[in-house]
């Protein structure tokens, strides 16, 4: 199997996993394919790096985060290089359009999280372990436990509010 | 919304699909993905400060004797050495930034660089009254062997004249604070787990 087949293979694994993130940091449906472009360009261009040395969920994980987190801070040269390839279609789309319909509702309740929590919120939900969450962002096991609890105790109070706001 | 109902919401089905054609060309071709763009200026200020470095060198030396030329020499060689330590620095920032490197480490050296252009860009409002009559009366001597000093007490008035230009730069600065020193420091905060 060449790099190129390998790589193809390896994002049909992962392709919802890219659409899911770049829907978390980006709420703009036009912007949010850029990103998608920026994960999937930047994933293929560390691929014949890729350090067997970490597992390659971890690798991906930190760089869909580096290039999510990252994204907006570079918009000049981001509209310079997705210009020509708009006209080609998208690299990835969800065929279900129920399914982005529930996932933005998800993502209104990631809104008002920090990027870094952002990032830690994803990693929870993907099941992942928090020694693990700490290796993908570079912080420490204690530092991950205490932030996720503040983030359900954030979503649980958001829901709270939403509710009494509903009965009054 | 609990997390666990988020949890079912993130993990449910979903069919995303593949644009193999375009995946196809777009692999095809030297992929430009960055994760920071570093502005050409920095290259161009790197190679600008290090000739402007060796013919400060030369000055000095020629004029080591003459305190009136040698002081407003050495203004500028310290600001020229204080601008290309921060230049590789933030070469050093660019170079070392790897997309698969931990989030946290990696988001911190792209909020330093950011951090370090805006505050560059700021530090202006003090390095303008500082060099503005060195700017002229070194270039003036080098090049034209023309002694500034000869045309009186003009001196003290210029450089007041900067600084008031420095101080309504800094009043303006603060009125309007700049949003990308202020983003990148929000940032590096944030980032600061601990």
């Amino acid at each position: 199997m060449d790099q190129q087949q390998a790589f193809e293979q390896f994002l049909d694994t992962h392709k919802q996993l890219i659409v899911k993130v770049a829907g978390i940091y980006c709420g703009d449906p036009e912007q949010r394919k850029d990103l998608i472009q920026d994960i999937i360009l930047q994933l293929w261009k560390s691929f014949p790096s890729y350090n067997k040395a970490y597992a390659l969920s971890t690798w991906m994980y930190r760089i869909a985060l580096n290039v999510s987190i990252s994204f907006l801070r570079k918009e000049s040269t981001r509209k310079k290089t997705y210009e020509g390839l708009h006209q080609q279609g998208d690299l990835l789309y969800y065929q279900d359009p129920l399914m982005e319909e529930r996932l933005q509702l998800l993502y209104q309740h990631m809104e008002e999280l920090k990027p870094m929590e952002k990032a830690m919120l994803i990693l929870h939900l993907e099941g992942r372990q928090h020694t693990e969450v700490a290796e993908i962002l570079g912080v420490t096991a204690t530092n991950v436990s205490t932030k996720i609890h503040r983030i359900k105790a954030l979503l649980k109070s958001k829901v709270k509010t939403y509710t009494n706001y509903g009965t009054e | 919304m609990e997390l666990n109902e988020l949890t079912q919401l993130w993990n449910a089905p979903g069919s995303v699909a593949v644009n193999r054609q375009l995946l196809k060309e777009v692999t095809l071709y030297k992929v430009k993905a960055l994760l920071y763009s570093l502005k050409r200026s920095t290259y161009f200020e790197l190679v600008f400060n290090i000739l402007f470095f060796f013919f400060l060198q030369g000055f000095i030396l020629d004029h080591f004797r003459e305190m009136r030329f040698l002081i407003p020499a050495i203004i500028l060689m310290v600001v020229i050495i204080a601008s290309t330590i921060l230049e590789f620095y933030k070469l050093h920032l660019f170079y070392a930034l790897r997309a698969d490197s931990p989030v946290a480490e990696t988001q911190q050296k792209i909020a330093r660089l950011q951090y370090l252009e805006a505050l560059e860009a700021n530090s202006m409002v003090a390095i303008i009254p500082l060099v503005s009559a060195p700017i002229l009366i070194v270039p003036a001597k080098a090049f034209f062997d023309f002694d500034l000093y000869q045309l009186g007490n003009w001196i003290p008035q210029y450089i007041l004249g900067s600084v008031v230009v420095g101080l309504v730069i800094a009043f303006l600065l603060r009125k309007f604070p700049d949003e990308k020193l202020k983003k990148a420091l929000d940032f590096l905060k944030e980032i600061k787990l601990e």
